[in-house]
């Protein structure tokens, strides 16, 4: 197991180079980076755009840059951002305002997927089951940004017949103050809900139809026939016998999916307004901030990647079955 | 009739038209007044908070640098920045009297102007606002004293030849190398020089203590108290205000929402308290419209943004100015702005200019007096058939007898509007044996509009104050914003005329003769304004539209809550 995770480790450094140099060239053939600057009205005297130009290297070839960014990057270094970010320093920030939402929709996701999946594969066609079958596809379809949209609706309706304010549209509570602790509570989840709601509706969606169905397969093997024939209650072969064998493909499926639900979290995080990673991605963009863009590719793609490494790992952890020694 | 009001009182009828069931709401709740300068008038009470909605965070704290120059910074700014003079919502220029006693230009030659700054003015910190301020600043913008200080435009400061205070300090006197008409527009933002000074030579603190700190000083009527990255900014009274009135909050928040479509569902929720979304559409009118039942006003204006379709007149077809005649002439101006901004902005006005705005000296229609925007297609085809143009099997041949090449239009992205209007235009010229290829995307301006490859382009200028001035950075033919090769020697001896004019009514008089020319050319084409949209709750004082580029901030010290 270990020299399986030592090999691994090692493939992820020529892939990440690989992916850093794709990345690279990709990003610096996508636009001006200087564009929005040239078309201000007036623009900004020649030599301000050149003092510009020099700040962002773009007076060096490409190879060059690129191997400046890269060396940067072993000194914590990410390169000049035309906005005067420091982007080491903000990818930390944001990645923490992220992660916040991440996993508590990750957490929230699974749980009720595992809930639906419990109540899915036990009551199989019965009413419960088709009423979860029918939301989770529902939520599956559903458009993360059309969701947030409605849950905004629903959530100024709710404060009207509240007659206060329990729910927040938008900001991710930076700025907001609570006198009380019981303030701060109300403050913590009116800010959390929404923005939490919207981003695990849809992986709770995808993983409950997985679990539904690894559970119903553990339901009808041959070993948990053994444990009712030893006569253990429904309950113990349920949970202890079906659920524990079906976790292992759901998990693996959570792992994988890390990478949607990080993509769902720019929409999140434009339409609630947190100042998280995928906001940053939004704004890099917007102006042409190559190496924010950049930096944030690669920290997105780490995560990618150690999401799959979790998922490998927890495959094992899960199925004795599977080893990785050759 | 002021045009703005026209403007306003015309949206009314709109959105009875168009929006029927909002529209008795929208009767009770979009605000006119006597005047755009004085709409929305009272008497605060003390005390309370207002949140302001902006559109983007903050990087970047000097307004007057190329990277803090934008809308965003000015409203934050505009309380905390004292300004010689500032441009009201009417667009005319008026000296700000909690700063100076008087401007006054007291000679013409060579032009001299002496600013007395009020003996009570002072900086938060106490320390006098003196003519320290304005010859810092001054060194910072005209491009002797620090070509390294990354200002985003000298504005006029460059003309200044010597800048000098009397013992007092409080006399200042600018003598300048040339006469400038826009001499009222200059030192809109006064910076602290003695704290400027604490933080290295004039580049240094100018391009790092002034851009990147978040300010600690003021004076304005507020300061800042505290700033969330990327959420808030939030202001309380400066305690050494000098000014007359204010302020009268407690506390004056701006919380930035980036995403324009969310800053209204905040209003709604209670979470802001005004919005001044950018480019309003017709959904959000709508919305606002609907929001009476909360208290909810808004008032919508002409801003100093005008839609145009310019013509590359450097190279491609439309180097030929018989051509660019007869694109101008099929052009149905009035079924392009029915279609594009009257379905929510009923007779919004027509722009005839492209050197002034519809409210300003100086404006005649002068489109529709060449006949361009008539969509006369037979008078078009005259224009090209006397040019040796022939329309055969559907396409125009050239004087040469080859096909003309399919037109490049471009347009930028996110403007409803623009794109509809590229898909009108290609009908349009249709008839003439004119197809368009239509380019968008992203980098569009970068692609397109700055690299020339493009035979027509839609977007927008902002317009100024000084028409001179602004002309002058788009019809020079080394003018920053000459994107549609405008070389015309005529054209460029009359702005420098109308620049160094010793009035705005005079520049104005002179600048119509090179609007003609402009016009004559046919290398630009106005089409129309763009709208501002200023929604609020109506508890909110003082809070008034200011469609040029200050915005509403331009009176914080006036905003208060009604008692």
């Amino acid at each position: 197991m270990l020299a399986y995770l030592v090999r691994r480790l090692l493939v992820m450094i020529p892939m990440m180079l690989i992916a850093s140099f794709l990345m690279f060239v990709v990003i610096s053939f996508s636009g001006d980076p200087l564009a929005g600057l040239k078309t201000m009205q007036p623009p900004p005297p020649p030599e301000v755009l050149h003092a510009m130009a020099v700040k962002l290297r773009l007076d060096q070839p490409l190879l060059d840059r690129y191997w400046m960014w890269l060396s940067g990057l072993f000194v914590g270094d990410f390169g000049p951002s035309i906005h005067n970010i420091d982007i080491g320093a903000e990818l930390v920030k944001r990645l923490g305002v992220s992660l916040r939402l991440l996993a508590l929709g990750i957490v929230l996701a699974f749980l009720m997927a595992v809930a639906a999946s419990v109540i899915g594969a036990v009551l199989q066609f019965s009413w419960a089951d088709h009423i979860i079958s029918f939301v989770a596809v529902a939520m599956i379809s559903m458009p993360v940004f059309w969701l947030a949209l409605q849950l905004k609706r629903l959530a100024i309706s709710i404060n009207q017949e509240l007659g206060f304010r329990l729910l927040y549209t938008s900001g991710d509570g930076a700025g907001m103050t609570a006198s009380t602790p019981w303030d701060r509570v109300l403050l913590l989840i009116g800010v959390l809900a929404l923005p939490t709601i919207a981003l695990s509706m849809q992986a709770f969606g995808t993983w409950s139809r997985y679990g539904r169905v690894a559970l119903i397969d553990a339901l009808n093997s041959e070993y948990v026939k053994l444990a009712r024939a030893k006569g253990l209650s429904e309950t113990r072969v349920v949970l202890a016998h079906g659920l524990r064998t079906s976790l292992a493909p759901m998990l693996t499926v959570v792992a994988a999916g890390g990478a949607v639900i990080l993509g769902e979290s720019v929409v999140t995080e434009t339409v609630f307004q947190w100042r998280g990673m995928g906001d940053l991605l939004v704004t890099g963009i917007q102006n042409n901030d190559v190496y924010v863009v950049l930096g944030w590719l690669l920290v997105a793609g780490l995560i990618i990647m150690v999401f799959n490494l979790i998922a490998d790992i927890l495959y094992a952890v899960l199925d004795p079955r599977i080893r990785y020694e050759r | 009739m002021n045009i703005r009001l026209h403007g306003l009182t015309t949206i009314l009828s709109a959105l009875v038209v168009f929006t029927a069931p909002a529209a008795v709401l929208a009767q009770d709740n979009l605000v006119t007044g006597e005047s755009i300068t004085t709409v929305n008038p009272g008497t605060p009470g003390k005390g309370g908070e207002v949140t302001f909605t902006v559109t983007r965070d903050i990087t970047n704290w000097n307004v007057t640098s190329a990277l803090g120059n934008n809308a965003v910074v000015r409203t934050v700014t505009l309380p905390i920045v004292p300004s010689a003079f500032m441009v009201q919502p009417d667009f005319t220029l008026k000296m700000n009297t909690d700063l100076l006693e008087s401007a006054e230009l007291t000679s013409t030659d060579p032009q001299t102007v002496v600013y007395r700054i009020r003996e009570d003015a002072v900086w938060s910190d106490g320390v006098p606002i003196t003519g320290d301020d304005f010859i810092y600043f001054w060194k910072t913008q005209n491009r002797r004293d620090c070509p390294e200080c990354l200002i985003n435009a000298s504005d006029g400061h460059d003309f200044i030849e010597t800048l000098e205070q009397d013992e007092t300090g409080k006399v200042v006197t600018a003598t300048f190398s040339e006469p400038f008409v826009g001499w009222q527009g200059l030192f809109m933002f006064l910076y602290p020089a003695h704290l400027a000074e604490k933080h290295g030579d004039i580049a240094e603190s100018y391009n790092n203590f002034l851009s990147n700190e978040v300010p600690a000083w003021s004076g304005g009527p507020y300061m800042v108290e505290s700033f969330d990255p990327g959420q808030l900014v939030t202001l309380v009274p400066n305690p050494k205000w000098y000014g007359e009135k204010g302020p009268y909050l407690d506390k004056l928040k701006f919380r930035i929402i980036t995403d324009s479509t969310q800053q209204l569902t905040a209003l709604e929720n209670g979470e802001v308290d005004v919005i001044y979304p950018q480019g309003a559409t017709q959904d959000m009118v709508e919305q606002a419209a609907r929001l009476d039942y909360l208290g909810i006003d808004f008032q919508m204006n002409p801003s100093a943004n005008w839609y145009f379709m310019g013509l590359n007149s450097k190279a491609g077809p439309m180097s030929d100015i018989a051509l660019r005649k007869a694109v101008l002439t099929a052009i149905d101006a009035g079924d392009l702005k029915a279609k594009t901004a009257d379905p929510y902005l009923r007779n919004w006005p027509h722009m005839g200019s492209v050197m002034f705005l519809p409210n300003q000296a100086g404006y005649a229609d002068r489109r529709g007096a060449r006949g361009y925007g008539t969509g006369d297609v037979e008078k078009a085809k005259g224009i090209l058939s006397e040019a040796g143009y022939k329309l055969s099997g559907g396409s125009l041949l050239d004087p040469s007898g080859k096909p003309v090449s399919t037109l490049r239009l471009g347009f930028p992205p996110g403007y409803p509007a623009a794109n509809d209007m590229a898909r009108l235009i290609t009908g349009y010229i249709a008839p003439l044996g004119l197809k368009t290829d239509l380019l968008t995307g992203p980098n569009a301006t970068a692609d397109y509009l700055l690299s020339g490859n493009f035979d027509l382009y839609l977007s927008y200028f902002s317009q100024q104050v000084f028409p001179a001035v602004k002309a002058g950075q788009i019809f020079l033919r080394d003018a920053g914003q000459n994107y549609f090769g405008f070389n015309d020697p005529k054209i460029e001896e009359i702005i420098g005329k109308a620049a160094a004019a010793s009035s705005i009514e005079e520049s104005a008089a002179i600048l119509s003769e090179a609007d003609e020319l402009a016009m004559d050319y046919a290398a630009l084409f106005p089409i129309y304004q763009l709208p501002t949209a200023l929604i609020y709750k109506e508890a909110i004082l003082n809070l008034r539209d200011n469609p040029n580029q200050l915005g509403p901030a331009y009176n914080t010290a006036e905003w208060g809550l009604a008692e």
